[in-house]
């Protein structure tokens, strides 16, 4: 019996659809994932499931393109050239997220916040293929499984294999005013933020605009409705590694990220239920050397302190390169002794006069 | 396919722990203390940190941790005065008194009791100097029974020196609701969300 199957199936349960806004999962917003900034403070503890496929189940090859098929056709060199992304690859990440106001004894600074996350984690396949083609293709919707030619880490339990990355977010939230009696200031849902990611798989930076968690019209006990919507614009470098993850990508990116939020019962119990969508103009690019825009959209439920996320490639009809993934995130409400040296020194480095 | 239970069911108890951070027991069933919104105030010496806690639900009180800033380097001196749980307005009956004391350490339902007993055990302290500083306070309002999904309001008074002659308080008053947490059961209810909104996702792409 392989040891490793436990861990997947932990995965394959709690990742059945896993999260609004959460912890900033490497890779996760080029895979559709619902990334506005978490106003949340404390830590977070979270896994992450990221499927990238060579083919799709008609097997049609990531990346490749009428004009550069036609182009191989003709000439005998090009015919011999390397696809532009030979492999299929899994990412399973577990990821811890720390996030705070930054430490200031300035009132406005007090709206600036930070996150940072750090993750390690595996590239295998074999969660992804067995979610994508046992689960998903042919237990549930009776289709074609996606072929796999080339899988980078068969064996996932050698150095090469291993994952990590460590992200870095600065956000800053708009100010309300409130004059009653005396003046107050409160936190808006309007943010500005810059963020970056440093890992394995990518190395990137970004800036973002955007707003979440806005409330509507729609507020009552039982029933709200909320928006969101966030642009970013980053740019990409590959790690300096040999053997990078992706063959090509492209040097810089916008995204465009818009959603709605039933929260139901919130006094009570609250559950909130989100549904996303992503309009992403490409990290990865074509044979021709365009970049291949991609659609996603995501569902995710927020309740008591778990987070579940599920994002899929979908809506933009494709099933292939970063096709689908989930996250699971829970809130850690009572760090022990390590984590609370862990916040304790990053509130030190986060002091601001 | 042939699970091994033990490890699997290790892995997600270890989750379920982590997130809950307290007893089993309240992996079913236990009280969430959420405040009504963020607080920064441009004046107050205290604003609130964390905007959703856990509650504990006993008899004849009930307790929750709330951790607050204090901006100490605006004050040479704060200490506190009184802390105590309104229920909403318009409702019948006094202000529940609350013993306020830092969070250091768990208490178990007979200590927490014999703090409430002694009423010489009012906490008073000053913050340091220095930047703000955070304060994981523990609350425990006696004969409070809060129904889930009311509106009360937590008042926490503090003096803060004038000069040599005297204190002026000051009220941080924090409205909130408490409601139900059970990670076992909000799990559960999680998943099965998912997978009802999933199967949707896919007939609506399909059709």
């Amino acid at each position: 019996m392989d040891s490793r199957l436990p861990i997947a199936l932990i995965l394959f349960v709690l990742g059945l659809g896993p999260c609004f806004a959460q912890t900033s999962s490497p890779l996760a917003s080029h895979w559709g994932a619902a990334d506005y900034p978490e106003f949340k403070r404390g830590f977070q503890s979270g896994m992450t499931f990221l499927s990238f496929t060579e083919y799709d189940s008609k097997r049609r090859r990531f990346g490749e393109t009428e004009q550069g098929l036609a182009a191989q056709a003709k000439d005998p060199v090009l015919a011999n050239a390397e696809p532009p992304y030979p492999e299929t690859m899994g990412f399973n990440f577990l990821s811890l997220a720390y996030g705070n106001h930054v430490n200031s004894q300035s009132t406005e600074l007090s709206n600036m916040m930070y996150r940072y996350t750090a993750s390690l984690g595996l590239n295998s396949d074999r969660f992804t293929e067995f979610y994508q083609n046992q689960v998903v293709h042919k237990g549930y919707r009776d289709i074609d499984p996606v072929p796999r030619d080339r899988v980078r880490c068969d064996d996932p339990l050698r150095l090469g294999c291993a994952e990590f990355a460590l992200g870095g977010e600065i956000f800053y939230r708009f100010t309300n005013m409130e004059l009653e009696d005396k003046l107050k200031f409160y936190s808006s849902n309007f943010f500005v933020g810059v963020g970056t990611s440093v890992g394995t798989p990518l190395l990137e930076g970004y800036v973002e605009l955007g707003v979440t968690q806005l409330p509507t019209l729609v507020t009552t006990e039982y029933l709200g409705i909320r928006v969101a919507g966030m642009i970013r614009v980053g740019g990409n470098l590959q790690p300096p590694f040999q053997d990078p993850r992706f063959g090509k990508i492209a040097p810089g990116y916008y995204l465009v990220q818009g959603g709605l939020e039933s929260i139901l019962f919130e006094k009570i119990y609250r559950i909130v239920l989100s549904n996303n969508f992503t309009y992403h103009s490409g990290l990865f690019v074509d044979d021709q050397g365009r970049e291949i825009r991609e659609l996603f959209w995501t569902i995710g439920i927020d309740i008591d302190s778990f987070y579940f996320e599920a994002f899929n490639d979908m809506l933009g009809g494709t099933d292939f390169g970063p096709s689908f993934g989930g996250r699971f995130h829970w809130d850690i409400e009572k760090p022990g002794k390590i984590l609370s040296a862990v916040e304790t020194f990053v509130q030190g480095l986060n002091r601001s006069r | 396919m042939r699970i091994p239970r033990l490890p699997a069911a290790a892995l997600l108890a270890a989750i379920l722990l982590q997130a809950c951070g307290t007893a089993p027991a309240s992996l079913f069933r236990g009280d969430r203390v959420t405040a009504d919104r963020d607080f920064i105030y441009l004046d107050d010496p205290v604003f609130l940190q964390s905007k959703s806690v856990y509650g504990q639900r006993a008899k004849g009180f009930f307790s929750f941790r709330l951790p607050v800033y204090f901006n100490a380097g605006k004050q040479d001196t704060l200490r506190f005065a009184r802390g105590d749980v309104s229920v909403q307005a318009g409702a019948p009956g006094p202000a529940n008194e609350c013993l306020v004391d830092t969070a250091a350490a768990d208490l178990d339902s007979a200590a927490i009791a014999m703090k409430l007993s002694d009423s010489a055990g009012a906490m008073v302290f000053s913050p340091g100097r220095g930047g703000k500083r955070r304060i994981d306070l523990a609350i425990y309002c006696r004969d409070y029974d809060p129904p889930w999904g009311r509106m009360d309001t937590l008042s926490l008074a503090f003096q803060r020196k004038t000069g040599p002659e005297g204190y002026l308080q000051v009220t941080f008053q924090l409205p909130f609701h408490v409601s139900y947490r059970g990670p076992v059961v909000s799990i559960m209810i999680g998943l099965g969300l998912l997978y009802l909104f999933t199967q949707l996702g896919w007939w609506i792409s399909e059709s």
